[in-house]
């Protein structure tokens, strides 16, 4: 009788422990997905591979195409990228991209060019796993023709009209006084 | 009484004499000599400098840009020189009691100061882009002589015009030669450019009518519609000169003032 109690008693002890390790066991494994989950991936790799212009000498005014390409050579998909241009420190233009898993993807841009040497950074940020990712690549060089300012015609003109005026002034004391009858003793 | 022909060639005659006058006087009073070296040695400091310890800048509008912002100075020392004492010297040395006596019509005397004042300042500026075009020739070929240069030196002409009527102006109301000759001096150097700075930067207001902002385009032609400042300080600025509104300023004070200063100096009585 008593070893039968204590039978039932070790085997009810034996299933509270079965369970209670069985339930830890399976807290554990909870956890670690959760962590596998939140930690960022080891090599976080996103790159922009090329940074092209629809015309590399273009003429001031000119809308042109700035091709940006990104690849993604991670195996899982990237949502809520930002990818934008900057001229200099200003922000040109930017646009919200997403990238799927081992792909490559190119973004276009239109932008109007502004005059003079200019060089123009392609940058993609984003909130990966609470951190702050900004990857950039620069491209060369290029020179905008800048529109010519005037005319050669109109400053010609200016200084002619100038002339004709003050030589004329010397004539309009002789055409008043012609008109007005007085002679220059009078004057 | 004469014919109406015959009065303006008599006119025109004498405005030639005094036209004929002022340049002997500028020229026995040294003042052309010392205009004309400033024309060719200044733009010379800009060959010799970089040829020896540096190297000159890359492209001939970067050149001429760099030189020519210099030109606005050389415009107000010899528009100082030639049309500071232009009618003021008349009457603080009292010579004006000879040349008004004359049947002379006082106008065409001082349209003729004003002409002597404004022709060898024109030729300064002329001798300056002239010096500056065989530098620039000379580094970088005849190509490095652009439309946009030549558009440049009409434009310093036009200023130059409105420069002397300024000088010629502060010359016919002031008493004294060098109180005359010091407030176009420094006007056209320092309180037309603060001014413009002010309204600028502090009112942020384009000073349009500011005779020293419309100076900008000078240099400005180099870099198309893209600002780089004006000013004889090359300062950043918000705002640039429109090309027709900038031109249009210029003319307007060289017509205005050139009336205004002969109109009050032919009033004007000897005391």
């Amino acid at each position: 009788m008593m070893w039968k109690r204590m039978r039932s008693s070790g085997l009810t002890l034996f299933v509270i422990t079965l369970l209670l390790i069985s339930a830890s066991a399976l807290h554990v494994v909870g956890e670690e997905d959760e962590a596998i989950k939140q930690q960022p991936p080891d090599d976080l790799d996103i790159s922009i591979t090329n940074l092209t212009f629809s015309n590399p000498e273009p003429e001031e005014g000119e809308v042109i195409t700035i091709s940006v390409t990104v690849r993604n050579n991670m195996a899982q998909r990237i949502d809520d990228l930002t990818l934008s241009l900057m001229r200099f420190d200003q922000n040109i233009t930017e646009k919200e991209i997403s990238i799927g898993p081992e792909e490559e993807e190119t973004f276009d841009f239109e932008w109007e060019a502004v005059g003079g040497t200019q060089t123009i950074t392609a940058v993609l940020s984003a909130e990966v796993f609470g951190e702050r990712i900004e990857i950039s690549l620069r491209s060369e060089d290029i020179d905008v023709e800048p529109e010519p300012l005037g005319d050669i015609y109109s400053p010609i003109l200016a200084i002619l009209f100038i002339f004709a005026v003050v030589f004329g002034s010397v004539l309009i004391p002789s055409i008043v006084a012609s008109f007005s009858g007085k002679s220059k003793d009078e004057d | 009484m004469k014919s109406i022909k015959e009065d303006m060639m008599e006119d025109i005659k004498n405005t030639c004499l005094t036209v004929s006058f002022e340049l002997k006087r500028h020229f026995r009073m040294k003042r052309m000599i010392i205009s004309f070296l400033l024309a060719i040695g200044l733009p010379l400091i800009f060959y010799i400098v970089p040829l020896i310890w540096a190297s000159f800048p890359d492209t001939a509008e970067g050149f001429a840009t760099l030189n020519l912002s210099f030109v606005n100075l050389l415009i107000i020392i010899s528009g100082s020189l030639f049309a500071g004492d232009a009618v003021v010297g008349e009457f603080e040395e009292k010579t004006g009691l000879l040349l008004f006596s004359t049947p002379q019509r006082h106008s065409t005397i001082f349209v003729g100061k004003y002409i002597g004042a404004l022709l060898p300042t024109l030729v300064v500026v002329s001798i300056y882009y002239l010096t500056t075009s065989i530098e620039i020739i000379g580094i970088y070929g005849v190509e490095g002589i652009t439309l946009e240069y030549f558009k440049s030196f009409f434009i310093a002409l036009v200023y130059t015009t409105s420069a002397v009527s300024l000088i010629f102006f502060f010359s016919s109301i002031l008493k004294r030669k060098i109180t005359s000759t010091l407030l176009g001096f420094f006007s056209l150097l320092m309180i037309l450019p603060i001014i413009e700075n002010v309204l600028q930067f502090l009112v942020e207001v384009e000073p349009w009518y500011i005779l020293t902002y419309s100076a900008g385009l000078i240099t400005n032609v180099f870099v198309g519609t893209t600002p780089i400042g004006g000013g004889p300080g090359g300062q950043m600025g918000q705002f640039s000169p429109d090309f027709y509104s900038g031109l249009t300023v210029m003319v307007a004070y060289t017509l205005i003032l050139f009336f205004l200063a002969v109109f009050i100096a032919s009033k004007r009585r000897m005391e």
